[in-house]
């Protein structure tokens, strides 16, 4: 009985040492092993959900957004039976099978079988339990407004790399890393809370563009490119005083939702990477350097009627002779001859000088990408004839924007304002981190001659004008008309069938509200900017400033009734 | 006279007692961070809900966003509602607390006087 209990403890105690070694091995000795064993089946590495901020109107109406998506993935070697899985896969991906199946048989250990699905179709694969395929969540810009302002906004790629516009301009602020976090799991694979959020938001962007400006602006542009059978068109809305961009739109246009689709020819942003020679809006340059300089008076009288210049070696001739014109009436009726002499009276220094003070031949500085600063030479290298092609917009390059920003000037007292298209910037917890700063606004020319001009351009677009058909029923406009030819890119001269119609201007035009530009190219019938542009501005204008709830300025005089807004 | 063996009650309460304890403390323990695993689990799932949720919410303002841009609601006002965007020429606003007398008219609302 003894010896049994002395074997009974001797076993118990060499059992109990027996533990103790194992815990000292596991606890002590190989602590740092086990542990990091312990670690890897009990931690799982998970991707940060990375999402672009959103991008909103200048009214908060959102442009561009993320919707949750997932990707499928396979791992080849783990399929059991490929061939049926690829017909199944395709029949719910409606694509054939057999791409699926070549997918389905490719060497390595991880391709992606189709990517960016909608959630009801990621469903139903899952249901379908086929072993060797998997889902990893993923983000899919959208844009709502399909290819409205798609210019502005521009596009993502496939992995939401920015490609174009916004998108690109301000991926610093709208993207945002993603990284790495762990999380706990138990033994089925069930993950713990890990008390943070697994998604990591870019800033959001606030436009200066207006959805309601940019969907007139829009529609308005794809009725003149029916009615012209234009080869392309442009327009941009502006505020005058502060440069910030209300509507801007190009067509041809992409919708951004399927960029991969877009041409080229699409994709340009024709406003600012596009340069055409102005013709006549371009004489707000001779125009407003003449009567700042103090060379002109509005009756300082000019000889037009021969309808025929001579300068240097070519002629520069009118579309129709208009006889002794008044300096204003030079600028009311557009007369080559007229702005041709004020050119030769002020000299090539000056007509360069003042050229440059309005900004052309330099980026105008829009916060999008691809601009180009067009074209100026400098007057030691223009031959005789130039001051006359310079003073009626020919020798010189521009885009559309550098021009509405010359008249935005005319607008706005004579200050040369930056254009943009982001107002502010703010974090996802909406905390301020960009607004735009617009220190670098520079004079062009004084208030008082920016008047004077603004009175003369109001009669561009009254009776005896060119532009008489850019007036706006209540509100005065003032502006401009442009005719260009453009050169053939076959015989290098003037063609005589390819035109640029275009007419600039702003309204109201003694309290401006918006400034204008519509451009079109190449229009099919007619080439005057008088006749196919400035009814496109009469129609955008009239719709905008009921937009904008911009009062008639003839009520009163016409006795109309009553009325308050409360 | 009755003799009292402090030793007996000492191992008759004092000791169950401990042992009671002990196991009690044991089992808190034990139960505490059970109901702290559960109660990750839980938060967990509501994490995964609300992720869920916040899915369904970008997805329900994407569609919304496209329904209520303006070239979508002209497409369905203008059919089958027949409505038009104002035309300032035509939009007429009224004061709201004119009573009866004749208002002084302008379309201008900072310019305006009562009746």
């Amino acid at each position: 009985m003894r010896k049994r209990a002395i074997i009974l403890n001797t076993a118990i105690i060499f059992g109990f040492v027996a533990v103790f070694l194992r815990l000292v091995d596991l606890m002590v000795l190989n602590h740092d092993r086990f542990s990091e064993r312990a670690r890897i089946q009990q931690l799982k590495q998970e991707d940060i959900q990375a999402r672009r901020g959103l991008i909103f109107d200048r009214r908060g109406r959102e442009l561009g957004v993320n919707l949750e998506v997932e990707s499928l993935f396979c791992d080849p070697p783990a399929m059991v039976s490929p061939q049926t899985a690829a017909y199944n896969i395709s029949g719910v991906l409606r694509e054939r099978p057999e791409e699926m199946l070549a997918k389905f048989s490719s060497k390595g250990r991880f391709v992606w079988v189709e990517r960016k699905i909608n959630i009801e179709t990621a469903e139903k694969i899952k249901k379908m339990d086929i072993k060797g395929l998997g889902f990893v969540p993923d983000a899919k810009r959208f844009y709502p407004k399909g290819k409205l302002a798609s210019h502005v906004i521009g596009a993502v790629g496939i992995d939401n790399q920015a490609l174009e516009g916004v998108e690109l301009k301000y991926n610093k602020f709208l993207r945002t890393p993603g990284g790495k976090i762990l999380v706990t799991r138990d033994a089925r694979g069930r993950t713990l809370s890990t008390g943070v959020d697994i998604e990591s938001k870019g800033n959001n962007v606030f436009l200066t563009i207006d959805e309601g400006l940019q969907y007139i602006a829009e529609k308005e542009l794809d009725n003149a490119m029916a009615q012209w059978r234009a080869s392309a068109a442009t327009i941009i809305i502006m505020d005058p005083f502060t440069g910030e961009i209300l509507a801007f739109a190009n067509r041809p246009a992409y919708d951004p939702n399927s960029v991969a689709y877009a041409k080229d020819f699409e994709k340009r942003n024709r406003a600012i990477t596009d340069c055409y020679e102005p013709g006549s809006t371009f004489k707000i340059i001779v125009g407003s350097a003449a009567i700042e300089e103090g060379i002109v008076k509005l009756d300082t009288k000019f000889d037009c009627s021969k309808g025929a210049v001579s300068v240097g070696s070519s002629v520069i001739h009118d579309a129709h002779k208009h006889g002794v014109l008044t300096f204003k009436e030079v600028i009311q009726k557009s007369s080559n001859v007229g702005s041709t002499m004020i050119g030769m009276q002020l000299g090539r220094e000056r007509v360069y000088k003042y050229a440059k003070r309005f900004g052309f031949g330099e980026k105008t500085g829009i916060d999008l990408p691809g601009e180009v600063s067009g074209w100026i030479r400098l007057p030691e290298k223009w031959s005789a004839g130039s001051i006359g092609a310079i003073s009626i917009g020919q020798e010189v390059a521009v885009t559309p924007l550098q021009i509405l920003r010359a008249y935005s000037a005319i607008a706005n007292g004579g200050v040369l304002v930056t254009p943009h298209v982001v107002s502010e910037i703010r974090s996802p917890d909406d905390v301020p981190v960009y607004s735009f700063n617009s220190k670098g606004n520079k004079r062009a020319i004084s208030k008082k001659t920016a008047g004077i001009f603004k009175d003369i351009l109001k009669t561009v677009a009254e009776e005896g004008g060119t532009g008489r058909s850019a007036s706006v029923e209540g509100n005065h406009v003032a502006g401009k008309t442009g005719t260009a030819q453009i050169i053939d890119q076959r015989t290098k001269r003037y063609s005589k069938e390819k035109y640029v119609g275009s007419f600039v201007g702003f309204v109201p035009a003694d309290n401006p509200m918006i400034a204008m530009i519509v451009v079109i190219y190449e229009p099919k019938g007619q080439i005057y900017g008088g006749v196919i542009a400035a009814p496109v501005f009469k129609e955008i204008a009239k719709q905008s400033l009921s937009y904008l709830n911009v009062p008639r300025e003839d009520m009163l005089e016409k006795n109309m009734l009553v009325v308050e807004r409360r | 006279m009755t003799h009292v063996n402090r030793s007996g009650i000492f191992s008759f309460f004092i000791v169950p007692l401990s042992v009671a304890l002990i196991l009690f403390g044991i089992f808190s323990i034990v139960w505490l961070r059970s109901s702290v695993r559960t109660a990750e689990y839980g938060i967990a799932a509501l994490d995964h809900k609300r992720m869920e949720t916040l899915r369904e919410r970008k997805t329900l303002m994407a569609e919304k966003a496209s329904l209520l841009s303006i070239q979508s609601v002209k497409s369905k006002g203008s059919g089958k509602l027949a409505l038009v965007f104002p035309d300032r020429i035509k939009v007429v606003y009224v004061k709201k607390d004119g009573k009866n007398n004749p208002f002084k008219a302008s379309l201008e609302g900072r310019q305006l006087s009562g009746p």
